[in-house]
Protein backbone atom coordinates (compact mmCIF):
# COMPACT_ATOMS: atom_id res chain seq x y z
CA UNK A 1 0.00 0.00 0.00
CA UNK A 2 1.12 3.60 -1.12
CA UNK A 3 2.62 5.18 2.56
CA UNK A 4 1.21 7.81 2.88
CA UNK A 5 -2.28 6.20 2.38
CA UNK A 6 -1.24 3.44 5.32
CA UNK A 7 0.07 6.69 7.82
CA UNK A 8 -3.63 8.25 6.90
CA UNK A 9 -5.05 4.62 7.70
CA UNK A 10 -3.28 4.32 11.15
CA UNK A 11 -3.83 7.22 12.31
CA UNK A 12 -7.60 7.77 11.57
CA UNK A 13 -7.40 4.29 12.84
CA UNK A 14 -5.76 5.19 15.67
CA UNK A 15 -7.99 8.23 16.62
CA UNK A 16 -11.34 6.23 16.03
CA UNK A 17 -10.11 3.64 17.89
CA UNK A 18 -9.74 6.92 20.85
CA UNK A 19 -12.66 7.51 20.15
CA UNK A 20 -14.48 4.05 20.85
CA UNK A 21 -12.59 3.13 23.98
CA UNK A 22 -12.57 6.91 25.49
CA UNK A 23 -15.46 5.63 27.91
CA UNK A 24 -13.56 2.31 29.48
CA UNK A 25 -11.67 3.09 32.98
CA UNK A 26 -8.48 1.67 31.03
CA UNK A 27 -8.29 4.84 28.81
CA UNK A 28 -8.66 7.06 31.20
CA UNK A 29 -5.16 8.05 32.31
CA UNK A 30 -4.83 8.37 28.39
CA UNK A 31 -7.03 11.82 28.60
CA UNK A 32 -3.70 13.51 30.68
CA UNK A 33 -1.01 12.31 28.32
CA UNK A 34 -3.02 13.88 25.14
CA UNK A 35 -3.05 17.31 27.04
CA UNK A 36 -7.05 16.75 28.32
CA UNK A 37 -5.94 15.98 32.41
CA UNK A 38 -9.02 18.42 33.14
CA UNK A 39 -10.99 15.34 32.20
CA UNK A 40 -9.22 12.62 33.77
CA UNK A 41 -11.86 12.87 36.90
CA UNK A 42 -14.71 14.08 34.93
CA UNK A 43 -17.87 12.06 34.20
CA UNK A 44 -18.14 9.53 31.36
CA UNK A 45 -19.98 11.54 29.41
CA UNK A 46 -17.14 14.50 29.39
CA UNK A 47 -15.06 11.46 27.92
CA UNK A 48 -17.34 10.32 26.01
CA UNK A 49 -17.25 13.85 24.48
CA UNK A 50 -13.64 13.87 23.44
CA UNK A 51 -13.68 11.05 22.07
CA UNK A 52 -16.75 11.37 20.06
CA UNK A 53 -14.44 14.56 18.62
CA UNK A 54 -10.95 12.04 18.21
CA UNK A 55 -13.67 9.27 16.06
CA UNK A 56 -14.87 12.42 14.27
CA UNK A 57 -11.25 13.56 13.68
CA UNK A 58 -10.80 9.85 12.47
CA UNK A 59 -14.05 10.32 10.26
CA UNK A 60 -12.79 13.79 8.50
CA UNK A 61 -9.37 12.41 7.78
CA UNK A 62 -10.02 9.51 5.66
CA UNK A 63 -12.82 11.32 3.98
CA UNK A 64 -10.20 13.49 3.55
CA UNK A 65 -8.99 10.64 1.84
CA UNK A 66 -11.11 9.13 -0.29
CA UNK A 67 -12.12 12.56 -1.87
CA UNK A 68 -8.46 13.13 -2.47
CA UNK A 69 -8.73 9.23 -4.38
CA UNK A 70 -11.51 10.50 -5.77
CA UNK A 71 -10.61 14.12 -7.46
CA UNK A 72 -7.40 12.29 -9.02
CA UNK A 73 -9.48 9.43 -10.48
CA UNK A 74 -11.62 11.67 -12.34
CA UNK A 75 -8.16 11.59 -14.56
CA UNK A 76 -8.12 7.83 -14.51
CA UNK A 77 -5.13 7.66 -12.17
CA UNK A 78 -4.34 8.15 -8.68
CA UNK A 79 -1.16 8.31 -6.36
CA UNK A 80 -2.50 7.16 -3.77
CA UNK A 81 -3.78 3.87 -4.23
CA UNK A 82 -1.91 0.81 -5.67
CA UNK A 83 -2.34 0.06 -9.01
CA UNK A 84 -5.24 -3.15 -9.40
CA UNK A 85 -6.05 -2.86 -5.73
CA UNK A 86 -9.80 -3.01 -4.00
CA UNK A 87 -9.13 0.75 -3.31
CA UNK A 88 -8.88 1.84 -7.16
CA UNK A 89 -11.21 -0.50 -7.87
CA UNK A 90 -13.68 0.69 -5.58
CA UNK A 91 -13.23 4.44 -6.04
CA UNK A 92 -12.22 4.37 -9.73
CA UNK A 93 -16.09 4.70 -11.08
CA UNK A 94 -17.60 8.27 -10.24
CA UNK A 95 -20.84 7.56 -11.29
CA UNK A 96 -20.94 5.12 -8.47
CA UNK A 97 -19.35 6.85 -5.80
CA UNK A 98 -21.75 9.68 -5.90
CA UNK A 99 -24.87 10.22 -3.41
CA UNK A 100 -28.28 9.43 -5.38
CA UNK A 101 -29.72 12.43 -6.90
CA UNK A 102 -26.91 15.01 -5.28
CA UNK A 103 -24.15 13.64 -7.49
CA UNK A 104 -22.22 14.82 -4.20
CA UNK A 105 -18.73 13.06 -4.26
CA UNK A 106 -19.02 9.88 -0.90
CA UNK A 107 -15.81 11.72 0.55
CA UNK A 108 -16.78 15.27 0.23
CA UNK A 109 -20.35 14.51 1.34
CA UNK A 110 -18.71 12.88 4.62
CA UNK A 111 -16.15 15.83 4.70
CA UNK A 112 -19.09 18.23 5.37
CA UNK A 113 -20.66 15.71 7.46
CA UNK A 114 -18.69 15.09 9.71
CA UNK A 115 -18.04 18.80 9.94
CA UNK A 116 -21.16 19.59 11.46
CA UNK A 117 -20.72 16.53 13.77
CA UNK A 118 -17.43 18.33 14.91
CA UNK A 119 -19.21 21.34 15.56
CA UNK A 120 -21.76 19.81 17.74
CA UNK A 121 -19.21 17.39 19.55
CA UNK A 122 -17.20 20.80 20.11
CA UNK A 123 -19.70 22.80 21.14
CA UNK A 124 -20.47 20.57 23.68
CA UNK A 125 -16.98 20.12 25.11
CA UNK A 126 -16.41 23.71 25.37
CA UNK A 127 -19.59 24.36 27.13
CA UNK A 128 -21.06 20.67 28.66
CA UNK A 129 -23.53 22.33 30.36
CA UNK A 130 -25.49 24.20 27.53
CA UNK A 131 -28.78 24.27 27.91
CA UNK A 132 -29.80 23.03 24.05
CA UNK A 133 -27.21 19.85 24.61
CA UNK A 134 -30.03 17.23 24.68
CA UNK A 135 -30.86 18.86 21.23
CA UNK A 136 -27.62 19.19 20.19
CA UNK A 137 -27.05 15.53 21.03
CA UNK A 138 -30.82 14.41 19.26
CA UNK A 139 -29.05 16.12 16.10
CA UNK A 140 -25.65 14.25 16.45
CA UNK A 141 -27.51 11.35 16.66
CA UNK A 142 -29.78 11.93 13.47
CA UNK A 143 -27.30 13.08 11.61
CA UNK A 144 -24.24 10.84 12.09
CA UNK A 145 -27.27 7.79 11.85
CA UNK A 146 -27.97 8.83 8.42
CA UNK A 147 -23.89 9.01 7.97
CA UNK A 148 -24.03 5.75 8.65
CA UNK A 149 -26.93 4.43 6.40
CA UNK A 150 -24.61 6.51 3.61
CA UNK A 151 -21.39 4.51 4.36
CA UNK A 152 -23.12 1.39 4.41
CA UNK A 153 -24.74 1.69 1.06
CA UNK A 154 -21.46 2.95 0.10
CA UNK A 155 -19.50 -0.02 1.13
CA UNK A 156 -22.70 -2.50 -0.48
CA UNK A 157 -21.46 -0.55 -3.85
CA UNK A 158 -18.45 -1.66 -3.38
CA UNK A 159 -18.87 -4.70 -2.39
CA UNK A 160 -21.15 -5.52 -5.23
CA UNK A 161 -22.15 -2.63 -7.70
CA UNK A 162 -18.42 -1.97 -9.22
CA UNK A 163 -16.93 -3.01 -11.74
CA UNK A 164 -14.49 -5.65 -10.58
CA UNK A 165 -16.09 -6.28 -6.98
CA UNK A 166 -16.19 -7.02 -4.57
CA UNK A 167 -13.67 -4.34 -3.91
CA UNK A 168 -12.23 -4.20 -0.73
CA UNK A 169 -11.33 -0.24 -0.17
CA UNK A 170 -9.37 0.40 3.11
CA UNK A 171 -10.16 3.64 3.27
CA UNK A 172 -13.64 3.38 2.63
CA UNK A 173 -13.72 0.65 5.92
CA UNK A 174 -12.22 3.15 7.89
CA UNK A 175 -14.92 6.00 6.83
CA UNK A 176 -17.82 3.24 7.89
CA UNK A 177 -15.84 2.25 11.48
CA UNK A 178 -15.64 5.87 12.03
CA UNK A 179 -19.89 6.66 11.28
CA UNK A 180 -20.38 3.76 13.53
CA UNK A 181 -18.55 4.54 16.67
CA UNK A 182 -19.74 8.36 16.10
CA UNK A 183 -23.39 6.95 15.55
CA UNK A 184 -22.29 5.02 18.69
CA UNK A 185 -21.21 8.00 20.85
CA UNK A 186 -23.72 10.20 20.35
CA UNK A 187 -26.72 7.74 21.00
CA UNK A 188 -25.02 6.58 24.30
CA UNK A 189 -24.51 10.28 25.19
CA UNK A 190 -27.99 11.11 23.89
CA UNK A 191 -29.14 8.52 26.24
CA UNK A 192 -27.35 8.77 29.24
CA UNK A 193 -28.17 12.87 28.91
CA UNK A 194 -31.78 12.07 28.44
CA UNK A 195 -33.07 13.03 32.12
CA UNK A 196 -31.24 16.62 31.53
CA UNK A 197 -28.16 16.07 32.95
CA UNK A 198 -25.16 14.16 32.31
CA UNK A 199 -23.79 10.81 33.43
CA UNK A 200 -22.05 11.54 37.17
CA UNK A 201 -19.77 8.02 37.22
CA UNK B 1 -36.78 39.13 38.39
CA UNK B 2 -34.32 41.09 36.64
CA UNK B 3 -31.72 38.61 37.94
CA UNK B 4 -33.75 35.64 36.82
CA UNK B 5 -33.70 37.97 33.60
CA UNK B 6 -30.00 37.95 33.38
CA UNK B 7 -28.86 34.55 34.43
CA UNK B 8 -31.13 33.06 31.23
CA UNK B 9 -29.70 35.62 29.37
CA UNK B 10 -25.91 34.71 30.80
CA UNK B 11 -26.71 31.58 30.11
CA UNK B 12 -28.25 31.91 26.69
CA UNK B 13 -25.16 34.00 25.62
CA UNK B 14 -22.74 31.03 27.25
CA UNK B 15 -24.39 28.77 25.15
CA UNK B 16 -23.63 31.09 21.82
CA UNK B 17 -20.19 31.77 23.19
CA UNK B 18 -19.66 28.36 22.65
CA UNK B 19 -21.32 27.40 19.63
CA UNK B 20 -19.35 30.05 17.93
CA UNK B 21 -16.10 29.07 19.15
CA UNK B 22 -17.01 25.66 17.92
CA UNK B 23 -18.19 27.14 14.69
CA UNK B 24 -15.17 29.47 14.14
CA UNK B 25 -12.88 26.35 14.84
CA UNK B 26 -14.56 24.23 12.75
CA UNK B 27 -15.24 27.08 9.59
CA UNK B 28 -11.51 27.32 9.50
CA UNK B 29 -10.38 23.88 9.68
CA UNK B 30 -12.91 22.90 6.94
CA UNK B 31 -11.73 25.26 5.07
CA UNK B 32 -8.47 24.61 5.29
CA UNK B 33 -8.78 21.04 4.19
CA UNK B 34 -11.19 22.32 1.26
CA UNK B 35 -8.56 24.40 0.00
CA UNK B 36 -5.72 21.69 0.83
CA UNK B 37 -7.58 19.26 -1.18
CA UNK B 38 -7.82 21.90 -4.04
CA UNK B 39 -4.60 22.80 -4.41
CA UNK B 40 -3.34 19.84 -4.13
CA UNK B 41 -4.80 17.08 -6.35
CA UNK B 42 -4.30 19.00 -9.56
CA UNK B 43 -6.81 18.10 -11.42
CA UNK B 44 -6.96 19.54 -15.17
CA UNK B 45 -9.44 21.36 -16.88
CA UNK B 46 -11.94 18.77 -18.45
CA UNK B 47 -13.20 19.72 -21.90
CA UNK B 48 -12.69 18.85 -25.23
CA UNK B 49 -10.84 21.99 -26.59
CA UNK B 50 -7.42 21.37 -27.53
CA UNK B 51 -5.06 21.79 -24.34
CA UNK B 52 -7.83 20.44 -22.02
CA UNK B 53 -8.45 16.85 -20.45
CA UNK B 54 -11.04 15.63 -23.00
CA UNK B 55 -14.03 14.51 -21.00
CA UNK B 56 -14.47 10.90 -20.14
CA UNK B 57 -16.48 8.11 -22.43
CA UNK B 58 -18.21 5.82 -20.31
CA UNK B 59 -20.38 3.25 -21.82
CA UNK B 60 -20.81 0.13 -23.89
CA UNK B 61 -19.01 -0.51 -27.33
CA UNK B 62 -19.22 -3.04 -30.18
CA UNK B 63 -16.12 -3.81 -31.88
CA UNK B 64 -15.88 -5.73 -35.48
CA UNK B 65 -17.29 -9.44 -35.38
CA UNK B 66 -18.06 -9.22 -31.94
CA UNK B 67 -22.06 -10.93 -30.93
CA UNK B 68 -22.28 -8.16 -27.98
CA UNK B 69 -21.80 -4.73 -26.20
CA UNK B 70 -18.92 -4.49 -23.77
CA UNK B 71 -18.35 -2.36 -21.17
CA UNK B 72 -15.60 0.51 -22.11
CA UNK B 73 -14.19 3.03 -20.22
CA UNK B 74 -12.28 5.88 -22.34
CA UNK B 75 -10.07 6.87 -19.24
CA UNK B 76 -9.28 2.91 -18.83
CA UNK B 77 -6.65 3.50 -21.90
CA UNK B 78 -5.19 6.98 -21.00
CA UNK B 79 -1.61 6.62 -19.39
CA UNK B 80 -1.41 10.09 -17.53
CA UNK B 81 2.12 9.85 -17.27
CA UNK B 82 3.10 9.68 -20.74
CA UNK B 83 5.98 11.57 -21.98
CA UNK B 84 6.50 11.95 -26.02
CA UNK B 85 9.74 11.51 -25.95
CA UNK B 86 10.56 8.10 -23.46
CA UNK B 87 7.56 6.87 -25.53
CA UNK B 88 7.10 8.12 -28.81
CA UNK B 89 5.25 4.87 -30.05
CA UNK B 90 2.03 5.07 -27.72
CA UNK B 91 -1.20 5.24 -29.03
CA UNK B 92 -3.06 8.40 -29.84
CA UNK B 93 -6.94 8.50 -29.81
CA UNK B 94 -9.36 9.18 -32.70
CA UNK B 95 -12.78 9.96 -31.67
CA UNK B 96 -15.22 10.48 -34.38
CA UNK B 97 -18.57 11.70 -33.60
CA UNK B 98 -21.07 10.01 -36.30
CA UNK B 99 -24.59 9.27 -37.05
CA UNK B 100 -25.31 6.22 -39.23
CA UNK B 101 -28.25 8.44 -40.39
CA UNK B 102 -26.36 11.70 -41.55
CA UNK B 103 -25.15 12.02 -45.09
CA UNK B 104 -21.99 13.58 -44.36
CA UNK B 105 -20.66 10.85 -42.19
CA UNK B 106 -22.02 8.27 -44.97
CA UNK B 107 -19.60 9.80 -46.69
CA UNK B 108 -16.91 10.27 -43.84
CA UNK B 109 -17.11 6.27 -43.91
CA UNK B 110 -14.07 5.72 -46.89
CA UNK B 111 -12.20 8.69 -45.75
CA UNK B 112 -12.33 6.68 -42.00
CA UNK B 113 -11.26 3.72 -43.80
CA UNK B 114 -7.84 5.65 -45.12
CA UNK B 115 -6.98 6.62 -41.61
CA UNK B 116 -7.11 3.42 -40.28
CA UNK B 117 -5.08 1.88 -43.10
CA UNK B 118 -2.36 4.87 -43.00
CA UNK B 119 -2.35 5.46 -39.09
CA UNK B 120 -3.80 2.10 -37.72
CA UNK B 121 -0.94 1.28 -35.84
CA UNK B 122 -0.58 4.78 -34.16
CA UNK B 123 -4.08 5.46 -33.26
CA UNK B 124 -7.02 3.86 -30.78
CA UNK B 125 -10.17 4.67 -32.94
CA UNK B 126 -13.44 5.26 -31.32
CA UNK B 127 -16.79 6.35 -33.29
CA UNK B 128 -19.14 7.68 -30.79
CA UNK B 129 -22.35 6.75 -32.62
CA UNK B 130 -25.23 9.05 -31.65
CA UNK B 131 -28.53 9.63 -32.48
CA UNK B 132 -29.62 13.44 -33.71
CA UNK B 133 -32.85 14.10 -32.35
CA UNK B 134 -34.11 15.85 -35.95
CA UNK B 135 -36.40 14.22 -38.28
CA UNK B 136 -35.28 10.70 -40.52
CA UNK B 137 -32.86 10.01 -37.59
CA UNK B 138 -33.89 7.08 -35.86
CA UNK B 139 -30.78 4.90 -35.13
CA UNK B 140 -30.61 1.88 -33.28
CA UNK B 141 -27.82 -0.04 -32.30
CA UNK B 142 -28.81 -2.99 -34.92
CA UNK B 143 -28.19 -0.34 -37.72
CA UNK B 144 -25.32 1.17 -36.03
CA UNK B 145 -23.46 -2.41 -35.93
CA UNK B 146 -24.60 -3.17 -39.69
CA UNK B 147 -22.99 0.54 -40.60
CA UNK B 148 -19.92 -0.22 -38.71
CA UNK B 149 -19.31 -4.07 -40.45
CA UNK B 150 -20.96 -3.33 -43.80
CA UNK B 151 -23.69 -5.94 -43.34
CA UNK B 152 -26.92 -5.59 -45.16
CA UNK B 153 -29.91 -3.24 -43.47
CA UNK B 154 -31.86 -1.27 -44.98
CA UNK B 155 -31.90 2.27 -42.91
CA UNK B 156 -28.97 3.71 -43.12
CA UNK B 157 -28.37 7.19 -44.76
CA UNK B 158 -31.72 8.74 -43.20
CA UNK B 159 -33.21 5.38 -44.43
CA UNK B 160 -32.16 5.92 -48.11
CA UNK B 161 -29.60 2.78 -48.22
CA UNK B 162 -28.44 -0.04 -47.32
CA UNK B 163 -25.82 -0.21 -44.68
CA UNK B 164 -23.94 -2.77 -46.61
CA UNK B 165 -23.22 0.38 -49.84
CA UNK B 166 -21.39 2.81 -47.89
CA UNK B 167 -17.79 3.31 -48.87
CA UNK B 168 -14.54 1.90 -47.25
CA UNK B 169 -14.10 -1.44 -46.11
CA UNK B 170 -15.55 -2.85 -42.49
CA UNK B 171 -14.40 -0.75 -39.41
CA UNK B 172 -12.11 -2.80 -37.28
CA UNK B 173 -12.60 -0.26 -34.67
CA UNK B 174 -14.44 0.08 -31.81
CA UNK B 175 -17.82 2.12 -32.14
CA UNK B 176 -19.35 3.85 -28.71
CA UNK B 177 -22.90 3.89 -28.09
CA UNK B 178 -24.11 6.83 -27.34
CA UNK B 179 -27.52 6.97 -29.04
CA UNK B 180 -29.38 9.04 -26.18
CA UNK B 181 -26.85 11.73 -27.00
CA UNK B 182 -25.76 12.14 -23.15
CA UNK B 183 -21.90 11.79 -24.11
CA UNK B 184 -21.90 14.25 -27.42
CA UNK B 185 -23.98 16.75 -24.68
CA UNK B 186 -20.85 16.54 -22.16
CA UNK B 187 -18.50 17.05 -25.28
CA UNK B 188 -20.74 20.20 -26.14
CA UNK B 189 -20.31 18.56 -29.86
CA UNK B 190 -22.87 20.43 -32.00
CA UNK B 191 -23.10 18.82 -34.78
CA UNK B 192 -21.95 15.38 -37.19
CA UNK B 193 -19.54 14.18 -38.07
CA UNK B 194 -17.19 15.50 -35.72
CA UNK B 195 -13.59 14.22 -34.76
CA UNK B 196 -11.16 15.35 -32.22
CA UNK B 197 -7.42 13.48 -31.83
CA UNK B 198 -6.18 12.97 -28.37
CA UNK B 199 -2.59 12.42 -26.60
CA UNK B 200 -2.26 9.13 -25.21
CA UNK B 201 -2.24 11.00 -21.58
CA UNK B 202 -5.73 12.19 -22.51
CA UNK B 203 -5.68 15.70 -23.41
CA UNK B 204 -6.96 16.88 -26.57
CA UNK B 205 -4.54 17.67 -29.35
CA UNK B 206 -6.80 18.45 -32.10
CA UNK B 207 -10.68 19.92 -32.23
CA UNK B 208 -11.89 19.70 -35.81
CA UNK B 209 -14.31 23.02 -34.81
CA UNK B 210 -10.95 24.86 -33.77
CA UNK B 211 -8.98 23.85 -37.26
CA UNK B 212 -11.99 24.32 -39.61
CA UNK B 213 -10.70 23.48 -43.00
CA UNK B 214 -7.11 21.16 -41.99
CA UNK B 215 -7.15 17.76 -43.24
CA UNK B 216 -7.25 14.91 -40.44
CA UNK B 217 -4.47 12.74 -42.33
CA UNK B 218 -2.13 16.33 -42.13
CA UNK B 219 -3.15 16.98 -38.78
CA UNK B 220 -2.16 13.42 -37.93
CA UNK B 221 1.03 13.90 -39.87
CA UNK B 222 2.03 17.40 -38.06
CA UNK B 223 1.17 15.77 -34.47
CA UNK B 224 1.90 12.05 -34.21
CA UNK B 225 5.91 11.78 -32.73
CA UNK B 226 7.93 10.49 -35.07
CA UNK B 227 9.16 6.65 -34.75
CA UNK B 228 12.79 6.16 -35.53
CA UNK B 229 12.71 2.59 -37.25
CA UNK B 230 14.29 -0.27 -35.07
Amino acid sequence: MILSTTVVLVISGLTILFGALSRTEALRPLFSTLGLGSLVDEPISRRMIAGALGGILGGILSAVWVWVIQRQEIIGSTSLCIPGSGCVAALSQGSSNNLPFTGLEFGLFFILLFSILGWIALTLHLDPKASNALRLLSWGRILSGAGTAVAVWMTIIHLAFVDDSPAICPVCLVLLVANIVTFAQFHLLYTSHSNGSWNDK
Amino acid sequence: MNNARRNRSFLTDEDGSAATTAGFVIAGGLTFILLAVVLFTDVPIIGPNEGEMAPNLEGQIHTLGAESWTNFELYDEVDGTWDAESNPEAKWFLIQFMDTDCPHCWNEAGPMSDIESNFGDRLTMISVAVSLNIPSHDSDREEVVAFQEKASLMGCNSGNSDCSTRSGEPHDWAYFDDLDVTIMDTWGVQGTPFIVIIKPDGEVAWNQGQNQGQEIMEALVEMLPVVEAA
